[in-house]
């Protein structure tokens, strides 16, 4: 293992490997990759048929892999996760979670994409308001999503969010009772997360998240990802004009015991 | 070139019209493990050296701009 002290080191080693039929879970981005090298918080292990990136989240490692269709898989310390997104096309990447499982992972969540084209969308009869501080809207990201499985953002991502108005909230007397938090790319937007707390669930916030978070983004096209067996959410997002678009993934745990 | 280009992208990607598209990233029609495959591909075919540094939305909106991005990274 080699602890990648600079991006261009991360650079070099990723083009040797971006090869004609390279099974991938990952762009290297200087956006993506630099505050972990900054922190001293990625690792890169080479093989001669692959190379496998570890991103350091404390309590887990984040993997991402270049790697040759049937590489064989290296031996890796317990904590790592990795998800797998492919499509109906991507057979090879298909194939992977199933490589990962022998090799001692598990898979903790199957997740589907939904996708909503440009269009207009009803906003909510009350306007979305921001959450206090983007201490306040980790806070209840965290009470909402695994840590495992919930692409939870770090501080730096948060306060960037929130200067950005892409955290946007319903509060009741004071109270944070939803939040949706999401990042715009071009002319598309990607939900990232969508939570509402546990006693105010059932009276139509999550919509009312949605058709505010459209609603502030000019109904640009969206994408959202979300847990196959969560049919509330995926009831919501459905309401709201998303569908399915054959985007799916598996999200991997090596070390958890059944 | 350029048909060539084109060619490989559509067995890279098939059903889009790289010819007529010139928004593929702005629009969601490529995502980024599709600029991953290109590039593999791109890297061969053209002995283009292009790097991660490349792989910016602007360089894969449009044939065009890959082909101005091999053009810049061919040796």
């Amino acid at each position: 293992m080699e602890r990648i002290g600079r991006f261009d080191r991360l650079s070099a080693l990723a083009e040797k490997h971006m090869r004609r039929g390279v099974l991938t879970n990952t762009l290297i981005t200087r956006e993506t990759y630099e505050p972990y090298i900054r922190r001293g918080a990625l690792t890169a292990l080479e093989t001669e048929h692959g190379l496998f990136l570890l991103r350091d989240r404390g309590d887990r490692a984040l993997l991402s892999f270049l790697m040759e269709p049937g590489a064989p898989l290296p031996a890796l310390s317990d904590g790592a996760v990795c998800e797998i997104a492919f499509r109906e096309r991507d057979t090879g990447l298909a194939a992977l979670p199933e490589r990962f499982e022998a090799a001692g992972f598990e898979t903790v969540l199957r997740r589907i994409r939904l996708a909503r084209p440009a269009g207009p969308c009803d906003p909510p009869e009350e306007p979305l308001c921001s959450p206090e501080s983007p201490e306040e809207a980790g806070a209840f990201l965290r009470g909402h999503f695994s840590s495992l499985t919930g692409c939870l953002p770090g501080e730096e991502e948060l306060r960037d969010a929130f200067a950005g108005r892409r955290l946007l909230a319903v509060r009741e007397r004071d109270t944070l009772c939803g939040l949706i938090h999401f990042s715009v790319s071009g002319k598309q937007t990607q939900i990232r997360h969508l939570a509402v707390g546990e006693g105010y669930r059932g009276r139509g916030l999550a919509g009312r998240l949605i058709r505010g978070f459209l609603a502030e983004t000019d109904g640009m096209r969206s994408a959202v990802w979300t847990g196959e067996e969560n049919i509330p959410a995926v009831r919501a997002y459905l309401s709201a004009g998303y569908s399915p678009d054959g985007a799916r993934s598996a999200v991997l745990f090596k070390g958890r015991t059944v | 070139m350029k048909e060539k280009l084109i060619r490989i992208l559509t067995e890279v990607c098939p059903g889009v019209d790289f010819a007529a598209e010139t928004a593929l990233i702005d629009d969601g029609i490529l995502e980024s493990l599709d600029i991953v495959a290109i590039v593999t591909e791109l890297r061969e075919a053209f002995d283009a050296d292009i790097g991660v540094d490349d792989l910016l939305p602007e360089n894969f909106n449009s044939a065009d701009a890959m082909l101005a991005l091999i053009e810049r990274r061919q040796g």
